[in-house]
């Protein structure tokens, strides 16, 4: 009976609970990475590193700050560019990971039988 | 025996599977056919083909137990099953026999479950001592588990887990009742049990869940702030490493979306959270920097903010002087507006925005910085404070939002004591029961006013810690705990072995003082009323007004209380009416600590249990009787902070001479006390000297009559005791003979004033005699003094 509830459980909401933790997986690396908050703020100036214009509103001081705002964000690009593409390269990993699982899942319960059938033909030949 | 469930062979399977040494033995058994099947396949050995028939059937029951049986989610809900095989909770299933079970196997299951636990030690109602109630017909459980799911409804749990049906099994023995009295519990409390078991369960689960608060990427946006970092307290990062524990109230979630909403919109981006000490207004804060991180549906523009607390002393300290602070702080609010993501936490704002010692007010460079609003800010004050500041400075609270953070009432109160036993129950290795969280709240309700439900409690709770014995803070150490605190009695009598005391209260006393019997007595049962817990505990232990002409003992009878019954006259406020004459002077009484701490409301707050003499009371202006009256009403006044100061665990001692005359003159006429009482009262009334409703406010009136000179005879025996007293570091002795006591008493007598002058001549000729001889080397230790009338008359 035992053996029936545990096929019936991997063939039904088992592998669907296996898909769900490698989407859970991915959803957690996203959020490692902040993805979202990294793509929203990609030209945003890295930690707000930008010189204080000392109160004086003139054109230097304007086109200093200009500069260094375009700076600060340069670098707050390239930096973010960074991580969103590591994390694409590990999101992929564990879609390869999904798509394994997913076709090797119902595999699993027959793998005994196959071993039977491999020693017998090993053996035998 | 009935067949079991298919749920219930689940959760048998689950329990073996469960030992981390199985667990261990199914990864290395799945490792061990990986590496089995490869090496069969690449160097073409086929036997090992063998090893994955076992690893295989280990890798989908590993996954199996992971994925189903771990939690066993019951397949059906509370609302539309009443199967309880189908709702148990996984581990009591798996214990219970058959399905027409009695309630004796039902017991027996549950005292070895964690909720059967939980009221053994909570509750100290052991579900095992129940056993032999319990029936072992078949299917008699049946009942215990209908009672289970109505338990289980007032909760939101999805299955019946075992607290739930403790409790219903307890609360299905017969004569329950009985028991659950003589713990000081009653039904209410055993179904409250269970929702303190369920929150207990999530917090447990909360402590261990690794919470997620954004990733990397989160602050690259933001600016550094390197002297902020240095000086504050960054309360975010503290929430990132340790979670928040507890839940917040109803009430408090209100104020933590107003405070959030303030500072999200645009305008005036600040909240002051105004409430005493104690109220929470730091836990808001603290539930805001968990709400900024982990609420998903909070407004974008200040999520992933951090909160930093500023604390007044430490920067002080760390600054060399005015000057130098001001700057620092400058650069911290522009690090702190430059960074975008900071909200500025002030503690006791009232630091930084008023003079005092170890405070420093900068409301001059804070007021522009509030007036530009861009600086997200929030501050922590006391009422007193707030009114204090806008009374100085109105134009700054003007430019502040407030909030007001109410005390916590009696239900909240309980929850946030129950999460916060967690905590504590790690720190100290202790466990608290529910009796303890009972008392800890109402002994805190009673006893401290300095300050706010549900802190007051909470700090109970863990002073209660380190005097646990065996590990348990019980109802008993949480009293012993506020007897330590505030020097009050709270334990029964028979736990501090003070029975005798009460009893012979009355031999005490007359061991120091002479007469005044009936006083005496009203008095000494005042006490037992008290201590045996029968009295109104919503007025003072006891309100007396002696009269009678000086020296006749109404003062001596406070001292003696205060020495007897509080071991000392430490708990003995003396208050001289006669320095309160004019109307202004009832703010005196009224002054707070902070200004005076001398006051009578100041004194009572520091030590709420004690004698107030208040003496000459016919001397004090009729204000300041006014002003008396709610005290000896409801035991209860207001400061000038209109904070309330309890006086329901004093004993309120009025004495005056109003009267002195006719009292003695009533006597000299050969009457006695009770004979002319009434009319002497009335006397008072009709003279003005006390309104009718003043005097109606005491619980007795007791009449002192003058002392015979038989009577002085024996004061001067309690004086020469007295004297013996100190004399014996130096091995004296002092002994008078009969002629020499009268002879005193003839010297020291004065119908007007009592036994006063007395004193003094014992001093002026005893005392004097003993210095010259031991001066001189007459006296060696050991030796007795002996003195005549003659002695005395040539000193």
């Amino acid at each position: 009976m035992l053996i029936f509830n545990c096929l019936r459980w991997w063939y039904g909401s088992g592998w669907s609970w296996r898909l769900q933790s490698h989407r859970q997986s991915l959803r957690i690396l996203f959020e490692y990475f902040s993805v979202d908050a990294l793509l929203r703020t990609l030209f945003a100036p890295y930690r707000q590193t930008l010189v204080s214009d000392g109160g004086q509103k003139n054109m230097s001081n304007l086109m200093n700050r200009l500069l260094d705002s375009l700076v600060s964000s340069g670098i707050g690009f390239v930096y973010r560019t960074t991580l969103i593409i590591v994390a694409g390269i590990l999101a992929i990993g564990e879609l390869v990971l999904f798509v394994l699982s997913a076709v090797l899942w119902p595999v699993v319960p027959l793998v005994p039988l196959l071993a039977i059938a491999l020693y017998i033909s090993q053996v035998t030949s | 025996m009935a067949a079991i469930s298919i749920r219930q062979s689940k959760a048998r399977l689950r329990r073996r599977l469960m030992p981390s040494y199985v667990q261990v033995s199914l990864r290395l058994l799945t490792l061990l056919g990986l590496l089995a099947g490869i090496a069969a396949a690449l160097f073409s050995m086929p036997l090992l083909y063998l090893v994955l028939v076992i690893a295989a059937p280990a890798l989908m029951l590993r996954q199996w137990y992971k994925g189903e049986l771990f939690e066993l989610i019951p397949t059906t809900n509370l609302q539309n099953d009443t199967d309880i095989f189908n709702l148990l909770e996984p581990d009591l299933l798996a214990k219970l026999s058959s399905q027409d079970l009695s309630a004796k196997s039902l017991v027996e299951a549950l005292s070895d479950s964690p909720g059967g636990r939980f009221y053994a030690v909570r509750f100290q109602v052991p579900i095992g001592s129940l056993i032999n109630y319990a029936s072992d017909v078949a299917s008699s459980a049946t009942p215990i588990f209908q009672a289970t799911l109505q338990i289980a409804s007032t909760g939101s749990a999805s299955q019946l887990d075992s607290a739930a049906i403790t409790a219903a099994a307890i609360l299905a023995t017969p004569d329950i009742d009985q028991l659950l009295a003589s713990v000081g519990l009653d039904r209410k409390d055993i179904q409250e049990g269970y929702l303190w078991y369920a929150n207990e369960q999530k917090t447990r689960q909360r402590m261990l869940q690794k919470s997620h608060y954004g990733g990397i990427g989160r602050d690259l946006s933001f600016g550094y702030t390197p002297i902020l970092s240095q000086m504050g307290h960054n309360i975010t990062a503290e929430i990132e490493q340790s979670g928040l524990l507890f839940r917040q109230p109803e009430v408090r979630r209100d104020t933590i979306q107003h405070t959030a909403h303030l500072l999200s919109s645009a305008g005036r981006q600040n909240i002051a959270l105004v409430g005493e000490t104690g109220s929470g207004r730091t836990t808001v804060v603290y539930a805001l920097a968990e709400q900024l991180l982990a609420n998903r549906q909070l407004l974008s523009n200040i999520r992933f903010h951090q909160i930093v607390g500023l604390d007044a002393s430490s920067l002080l300290a760390r600054s060399g002087g005015r000057g130098e602070l001001e700057h620092m702080l400058i650069q911290i609010f522009n690090e702190a507006i430059r960074a975008k993501n900071i909200i500025l936490f002030l503690d006791d704002a009232h630091l930084f925005l008023a003079d005092g010692t170890g405070s420093v007010n900068l409301s001059n460079i804070l007021q522009p910085i509030l007036q530009g609003g861009r600086l997200r800010l929030v501050l922590t004050m006391n009422e007193s404070w707030w009114q204090q500041i806008n009374q100085t400075n109105p134009a700054l609270t003007q430019l502040l939002n407030r909030s007001n953070i109410e005390p916590l009432n009696r239900a909240d109160t309980m929850d946030v004591m129950e999460d916060q036993t967690v905590t504590f129950e790690y720190r100290h290795n202790v466990t608290y029961t529910y009796r303890a969280l009972i008392e800890a709240y109402n002994l805190s309700e009673r006893f401290i006013s300095d300050q706010a439900l549900p802190g007051k409690a909470i700090d109970l709770l863990e002073a209660a810690a380190v005097l646990a014995e065996g590990g348990q803070v019980t109802e008993q150490t949480i009293q012993q705990a506020i007897e330590q605190r505030y020097g009050v009695k709270v334990r029964s009598v028979n736990q501090t072995g003070e029975r005798d005391t009460l009893l012979n209260l009355e031999a005490s006393i007359h061991e120091r003082m002479i007469n005044q019997t009936r006083a005496v007595n009203r008095v000494a049962d005042a006490l037992r009323r008290a201590r045996a817990g029968v009295r109104n505990v919503q007025r003072p232990v006891g309100t007396f007004l002696f009269l009678g002409p000086t020296g006749v003992g109404k003062t001596e009878l406070s001292k003696c209380l205060a020495e007897v019954y509080y071991g000392g006259d430490e708990n003995l406020i003396r208050i001289d009416l006669n320095e309160y004459s004019s109307a202004n002077d009832v703010s005196r009484l009224l002054e707070s600590a902070v200004t005076n701490s001398q006051s009578l409301c100041a004194m009572v707050a520091k030590q709420p249990f004690s004698i107030i003499l208040l003496d000459e009371i016919e001397k004090a202006h009729p204000n300041v009787l006014n002003a008396l009256l709610q005290l000896l009403d409801e035991g209860i006044l207001r400061d000038v902070n209109n904070r309330e100061i309890n006086f329901r665990e004093t004993i309120i001692i009025a004495t005056s001479n109003a009267g002195a005359d006719n009292i003695r003159a009533h006597i000299d006429n050969g009457e006695q006390i009770e004979q002319f009482e009434e009319a002497f009262i009335n006397e008072l009334i009709e003279s003005q000297q006390f309104k009718p409703e003043f005097l109606n406010r005491f619980d007795e009136i007791i009449l002192f009559r003058p002392l015979t000179k038989d009577e002085l005879l024996l004061v001067v025996d309690l004086i020469i005791k007295g004297m013996n007293k100190t004399l014996a570091n130096q091995k004296l002795t002092i002994e008078l003979s009969l002629d020499a006591k009268r002879w005193l008493v003839d010297q020291g007598y004065d119908p007007r004033l009592g036994a006063r002058p007395l004193r003094r001549v014992v001093q002026r000729t005893v005392e004097s005699i003993v210095a010259k001889r031991v001066l001189s080397g007459e006296s060696q230790p050991g030796s007795v003094l002996a003195f005549t009338a003659a002695d005395l008359a040539a000193s």
